[in-house]
């Protein structure tokens, strides 16, 4: 089992920057022939309806950067203090240098700091997570700053119904810091590799790098267009494997922690769509009073921002006031996926803040 | 689960007031899309213990194919 205790490591703050350019599932009209029957159908069933994007110029890392510059402020931190940079994302700015490198010169961080960029998607901020814990456990680090965001609407082609409509771009900063207190961590970590095809970029890098002839775009038996270069998703052999996985995986971190479900707060899942979550939450009997779903239709599926986005969007005042113990979980592309039960205590947790241009 | 209470489903799933006829023809349904798709295996997943697969949704011809999809599990 890959699983991992941690004791006297804590969240001290989550902060998510989204980009200020709206989109609505209302103009698409067109993607789905006219029948504005069918948008309402995918409003009401699968929560799909608004979206921030990126323009051309923005990228995760400047999403990352915004919100790690405001956690670092909200909590006084000394930046020399931070001792390791995690920075999961999958549209990083370059193959090289790594994102966490740049971010680090961005941020003006001290050169004692270990930083190291993170290749997941869905699963990644409890990935992200878990390695922060490892990082401070381990004693390598006192403080650990962990960015992650993506901006999967560059991936997406906009002529694909199956992709196009679902994702937004949002980048985030979380601080886990090595404290005194008495607070407990557990996690649990998985992979599949054998459902890699399921979600993928088949072109642009060295297995299949692009080229004029993988940006053509062509029709599949569905009706959605998309090239080699655009991201391509099953998403039936994806809901299968949500469904499937997520409350095995929710028992197990449960059962390793001790940790009763009455006894925990919210539940956190990565906020694929409204329906997904729902159905999940419906298998494992969770009032839905603990699990916050709502994300998804204001800001899209953000990735690996999804968690904290919904932290920052939900819960921004009950993680604020005290202790509360949650389950966050990510499940995703990979397959990956990854689940803790972490106690936090008067969390850093400001609404989500929207990304100022030339910061 | 009775043919009745199936059809009763489908009809959620698809959030369609008409009724429906297990002669049906799924594709000659408006509703019959990627999300009534996902509605159906996650129903037969919790109703009859039953993982399907896309193909074999797409292989599916009429609503009495669906039910045949089942293994007995829906009867008259």
């Amino acid at each position: 089992m890959a699983n991992a205790r941690f004791k006297n490591v804590l969240i001290e703050g989550v902060v998510t920057v989204v980009p200020q350019n709206i989109k609505s599932i209302d103009d698409e009209v067109g993607l789905y022939g006219g029948n504005s029957k069918q948008i309402e159908r995918i409003k009401n069933a699968i929560g799909l309806d608004k979206r921030r994007v990126t323009d051309e110029f923005t990228t995760s890392l400047d999403l990352c950067v915004q919100a790690a510059n405001q956690l670092l402020d909200g909590l006084s931190v000394d930046k020399k203090d931070i001792e390791g940079l995690i920075f999961v994302t999958q549209t990083p700015d370059h193959f090289q240098p790594a994102n966490a490198a740049i971010a680090h010169g961005k941020l003006e961080l001290d050169k004692n700091c270990a930083s190291f960029d993170v290749n997941l998607g869905c699963s990644g901020y409890v990935y992200g997570l878990w390695m922060a814990h490892m990082m401070i456990a381990s004693g390598t680090c006192a403080k650990v700053l962990l960015l992650a965001g993506d901006t999967i609407s560059k991936y997406v082609n906009a002529r694909d119904r199956s992709t196009a409509p679902l994702f937004g771009d949002a980048g985030s900063a979380t601080l886990v810091s090595s404290v005194e207190r008495e607070v407990s961590s557990f996690f649990s970590l998985h992979t599949d590799g054998s459902g890699a095809e399921y979600i993928k970029v088949p072109a642009g890098a060295f297995r299949c790098p692009s080229s004029p002839e993988t940006a053509i775009e062509v029709q599949d038996d569905d009706g959605n267009w998309r090239s080699k270069n655009n991201l391509v998703m099953s998403g039936g052999d994806v809901f299968n494997f949500s469904i499937k996985t997520e409350p095995a995986a929710i028992n197990e971190v449960l059962e390793y922690s001790g940790i009763a479900m009455d006894s925990v707060d919210y539940f956190v899942f990565h906020q694929a769509n409204q329906y997904i979550i729902k159905n999940i939450a419906k298998r494992l009997k969770l009032s839905m009073d603990k699990v916050p779903c709502d994300t998804v239709s204001k800001y899209g599926n953000q990735s690996s921002a999804s968690i904290p986005a919904t932290i920052n969007d939900s819960l921004a005042e009950a993680v604020s006031e005290g202790k509360k113990t949650l389950v966050l979980s990510g499940f995703g592309v990979g397959l990956s996926w990854a689940s803790a039960v972490v106690d936090i205590d008067k969390m850093y947790c400001p609404e989500i803040q929207i990304y100022k241009n030339g910061e | 689960m009775k043919k009745s209470d199936f059809l009763d489903e489908l009809m959620e799933i698809m959030q369609r007031d008409e009724p429906l006829d297990p002669s049906d023809e799924l594709d000659s349904l408006g509703e019959w899309d990627s999300m009534t798709v996902l509605g159906v295996i996650s129903m037969f997943d919790l109703e009859f213990g039953i993982t399907l697969t896309i193909d074999q949704l797409k292989a599916a011809k009429t609503i009495q194919d669906l039910i045949h999809l089942s293994n007995d599990n829906v009867s008259n």
